[in-house]
């Protein structure tokens, strides 16, 4: 019976000081477009993905989890225009930061905006299309690819198997360039990118050949995917 | 290689799944099921797939690979769908 208690104790306090060891790396930041807000923060040591939000500092009334990872991101959407919410970012076991943010009814920022036309051109630039290695190169098993084209090709108005493979494998430098959502698959080194934004989603494998791409349907597929939360870094090959 | 679980094509590039739960992705050239896709996001079982491809004719799907000489849709099917067995009836004694 002694022995129990202690062993109760000492697991408890194992619990708490689990708790109490995650720590922000930095403050969250806060990307909001429109009526849907992007949360983003990094912890010491893995923890779980937990965010809650509401109209009230005293009322977070909306929850969202995400996977173990030491870089965090949520993404709230459909949101009130124009209104203020609060916010709590932190795992199941811990809160880390509360704060608050106000939707717009514009899609970006005036800001962001600026900053959007710096990093995001709307069409890839000519110098970036010239460099497309061939699909061949790019396709991890080119048999498989008009199967995809014909799949998932109207998904971005690829005219062409070719310029299909040529948009996916853009769609990977761009995760590098821009910072795009990125998951490591740590069974077989596969990498899932996706793009908040447009909705599009590839999986790319290991030596960074595609695997697919396209633009899911349902809303939470990216939460769904299991990986890692990773950053490219644009000169980093995967 | 391994085997398409809804139509039983037996030369998938990739496990359906990774170890971690993912999809492949692959399309299976015979049924043309995505895994990953057709079932993570748009909710089709293997069992739904599987008669929606039957009651079209069990017909090879894919426009990128060829139909090999020998594919016999029936034969690979039956490897992943089990007979159904009558139940013993118990004799009375």
């Amino acid at each position: 019976m002694r022995n129990s208690v202690y062993f109760f104790i000492f697991g408890l306090t194992c619990l708490c000081l689990n708790a109490w060891a995650v720590e922000l790396v930095e403050p969250p930041r806060v990307q909001v477009d429109g009526i849907s807000v992007t949360i983003s923060w990094k912890t010491n040591v893995e923890c779980g993905t937990r965010a809650s939000y509401g109209l009230s500092p005293d009322k977070f009334d909306q929850r969202i989890d995400g996977p173990v990872s030491l870089l965090h991101v949520v993404r709230l959407e459909k949101l009130q225009k124009d209104t203020q919410y609060f916010y709590r970012v932190g795992s199941a076991k811990v809160w880390l930061h509360t704060g608050n943010f106000t939707t717009s009814t514009e899609t970006r920022s005036g800001s962001e905006k600026v900053r959007e036309q710096k990093t995001i051109p709307s069409t890839p630039p000519l110098a970036l299309k010239s460099k497309t290695p061939p699909a061949r190169e790019t396709w991890g098993n080119i048999n498989t690819l008009q199967d995809h084209y014909d799949r998932h090709g109207q998904d971005f108005k690829a005219i062409s198997p070719e310029d299909y493979a040529r948009q996916a494998w853009e769609f990977l430098q761009r995760a590098k360039t821009e910072g795009l959502a990125v998951k490591q698959d740590e069974s077989d080194g596969s990498l899932r990118v996706y793009d908040f934004k447009t909705r599009a989603f590839a999986a790319y494998n290991r030596n960074g050949t595609t695997k697919t791409y396209f633009k899911p349907s349902s809303s939470d597929y990216w939460q769904r995917q299991p990986g890692k939360v990773v950053r490219l870094m644009p000169q980093s090959s995967p | 290689m391994h085997s398409c679980p809804i139509c039983g094509y037996p030369k998938l590039q990739e496990s359906p799944r990774s170890i971690s739960g993912g999809g492949s992705y692959e399309i299976c050239p015979s049924c043309s099921f995505q895994f990953g896709v057709d079932d993570d996001d748009k909710g089709c079982t293997f069992i739904q797939w599987r008669k929606a491809w039957v009651a079209n004719g069990m017909k090879w799907s894919s426009k990128g690979q060829r139909e090999p000489k020998d594919w016999d849709a029936v034969k690979q099917l039956a490897t992943v769908v089990k007979k159904k067995t009558p139940a013993k009836k118990r004799s009375k004694k």
